[in-house]
């Protein structure tokens, strides 16, 4: 296990996981540096690609489909003013991509009032991040299924801080104290939640 | 189930957000330096891309790419003017440094201009002595109102101006009134500490004032110059005091003041010591009335005065004086005086000059604060004739 687990870090350090991720990440990688350029064709060539997921996640953080909109706008101009930063050395595109949206969505959610009442709030949370187990619209797409099946089949002591943390931007102490567990405990969770996920993505690729 | 590693720790935390300023840049650090830590952060945000798709699926709306494009032509539109402006101002900066330099001198030129008539105020009297619907007297019309504010605006900065003026040169003054002060008391320390010392010899030569040539430049008798290397050599030391020879008493009290003191003199090597000091004298009489000769009471002026100088030097605060025939006629009474700074005169003794030279020692203060200042010495011929032999003064002199 250690041994697979060195060579996955070894084929990420060669930027070479023998699947279709790194065609895909290439043409990323091309359509940040246009628009660095100040190439309006490739932003609508990179909303096409993935605005689609930006959104889901977007929905899905803020449970408000309008201020998701305005969020969405938000984050393709913070992209087009800001691809001359972007570094391949230092992340994926999609990823440097889905952290300014969630960065974004992470600010409205913040502007929001606060937590005052945290166990309810808690509550409400995880009552708005259930997933959807009916007929998904877009199960054409096997590798946001693959993911998704990921995800539910996390045992919820993992799947409901991970989610907390990265989709509504709690901190390991706000959970902690939500739920009376010991913050060591929440942090272990959620590492663990997060290398499960990773592992169902390797085996997808796989 | 084992602990996770740090490093998992600090990357998802790094991956969350959670990080503080400086942790971040710590592990930002790090993560430039190690490939290993960049792997594990890609490995994560793999996850976190795996948790977005996870996300049920919504396609976004038509609109939405409408308003970025709306969005980013108006920014393309704001955008190039600033560029432009900006390029332009870096290109033209010679011509921006001038313009600000001609906005300068406009406002310096108006702020220092005089003020116009139209911009004067009325008189506050004449305002109020108009009154409405009399034709009388000359036509009162109101001040503009801007005109008068701006008035009022300009002589406040004339009146600020030459306040500010004044007080640059108040402070200059005190400073160099300061730096004076300053001088002075530092010289002053100085002279006294130099005087207060016994073992370094300040050597002067009295002349009456009225002498016509200076005093160091009036030659010295060969048998005063060997009576002062004697008297230094006693003063310093070198040679063991003699044994007192005799008492001298002034042989008339004409000749000699009131509170005159017995001195006694001491005979070395063919010249005559007195010591007038206190420890060495016995004041047989106070001060009673001014005698003849004061300098209180009789001008220096007014007396004759001897044609050569009489040498000595300033022993720590002791003055030492030689005398002779050359300065004085033998049998002459010598009488000493100390004047203070304040102007108030103290006999210090008497000495009958013989035929040998004599040297005297006379108390001399230093300190002008401390009653010293000034040695006056008098002689009273045998004949009764009152003449100035000269002074030595405490003189300060102003540091530059």
């Amino acid at each position: 296990m250690e041994l697979a687990e060195n060579q996955t870090v070894q084929s990420l350090v060669n930027n070479d996981s023998g699947d279709s991720q790194p065609a895909a990440r290439r043409e990323d990688v091309r359509l940040l540096a246009s628009i660095a350029e100040r190439d309006q064709p490739a932003l609508a060539a990179l909303y096409r690609k993935h605005g689609d997921l930006l959104y889901s996640l977007l929905v899905r953080m803020l449970s408000d489909e309008m201020e998701a909109q305005e969020v969405m706008q938000d984050t393709f101009l913070l992209i087009w003013r800001r691809a001359h930063q972007y570094d391949p050395e230092r992340s994926a595109p999609l990823s440097w991509i889905i952290m300014l949206a969630r960065g974004l969505a992470l600010d409205r959610l913040r502007a929001r009032a606060r937590r005052e009442n945290r166990q309810a709030a808690y509550q409400r949370e995880l009552a708005s991040l259930e997933l959807e187990t009916g007929p998904r619209r877009n199960d054409h797409d096997e590798l946001a299924a693959a993911c998704a099946s990921a995800l539910n089949r996390l045992p919820e002591p993992q799947s409901r801080p991970l989610q907390l943390a990265f989709l509504r931007g709690w901190t390991h102490e706000e959970i902690a104290r939500a739920t009376g567990e010991p913050l060591g405990t929440i942090k272990a969770r959620i590492r663990r939640g997060l290398l499960a996920l990773r592992q169902a993505l390797k085996d997808y690729h796989a | 189930m084992p602990e996770l590693p740090l490093p998992e720790e600090e990357a998802a935390r790094y991956l969350l957000d959670e990080l503080s300023p400086g942790e971040r840049r710590l592990f930002e650090t790090r993560l430039e330096q190690s490939a290993e830590l960049r792997a594990l952060v890609g490995e994560l945000e793999e996850a976190a891309v795996a948790l977005s798709k996870a996300s049920p699926q919504k396609r976004a709306p038509r609109e939405v790419w409408t308003r970025i494009e709306q969005a980013l032509a108006e920014e393309t539109r704001t955008r190039r003017p600033l560029q432009r402006f900006w390029a332009g101002w870096w290109r033209n900066g010679w011509a921006a440094a001038a313009a600000c330099l001609f906005g300068w001198l406009l406002y310096a030129w108006w702020a220092d201009r005089p003020a116009s008539p139209a911009s004067t105020p009325a008189p506050v009297a004449l305002a109020t002595n108009a009154q409405p619907g009399i034709a009388s007297g000359p036509q009162i019309t109101m001040p503009n109102p801007a005109h008068q504010a701006q008035a009022e605006n300009t002589s406040t900065f004339k009146l600020l101006q030459s306040r500010t003026q004044e007080l640059g040169t108040l402070s200059w003054q005190l400073l160099q009134l300061t730096n004076r002060i300053a001088a002075l008391s530092q010289t002053l320390t100085q002279q006294q500490a130099l005087l207060s010392e016994a073992s370094r010899l300040k050597f002067f030569q009295l002349a009456s004032p009225a002498g016509p040539v200076a005093a160091s430049a009036i030659p010295v008798s060969t048998n005063l110059q060997r009576a002062l290397v004697l008297a230094m050599a006693r003063e310093l030391g070198w040679t063991p005091p003699a044994a007192p020879a005799s008492t001298q008493k002034p042989a008339t009290t004409d000749q000699a003041p009131a509170n005159s003191v017995t001195s006694t003199s001491t005979n070395q090597a063919g010249v005559d010591f007195v010591d007038l000091r206190p420890a060495n004298t016995n004041t047989t009489d106070q001060p009673t009335s001014p005698p003849r000769g004061d300098p209180g009471n009789v001008a220096a002026s007014d007396l004759a005065s001897s044609s050569n100088a009489v040498p000595g030097f300033i022993s720590g605060t002791n003055a030492i004086l030689a005398f002779d025939t050359s300065i004085a006629p033998s049998g002459s009474v010598l009488t000493f005086w100390n004047t203070s700074f304040y102007g108030r005169s103290q006999s210090i003794g008497s000495a009958v000059l013989g035929d040998n030279p004599l040297v005297v020692s006379v108390p001399f203060s230093t300190s002008v604060f401390q009653g010293g200042g000034n040695v006056t010495v008098f002689g009273n011929t045998t004949n009764g004739a009152l003449f100035f032999l000269g002074q030595y003064s405490t003189s300060v002199t102003p540091g530059p």
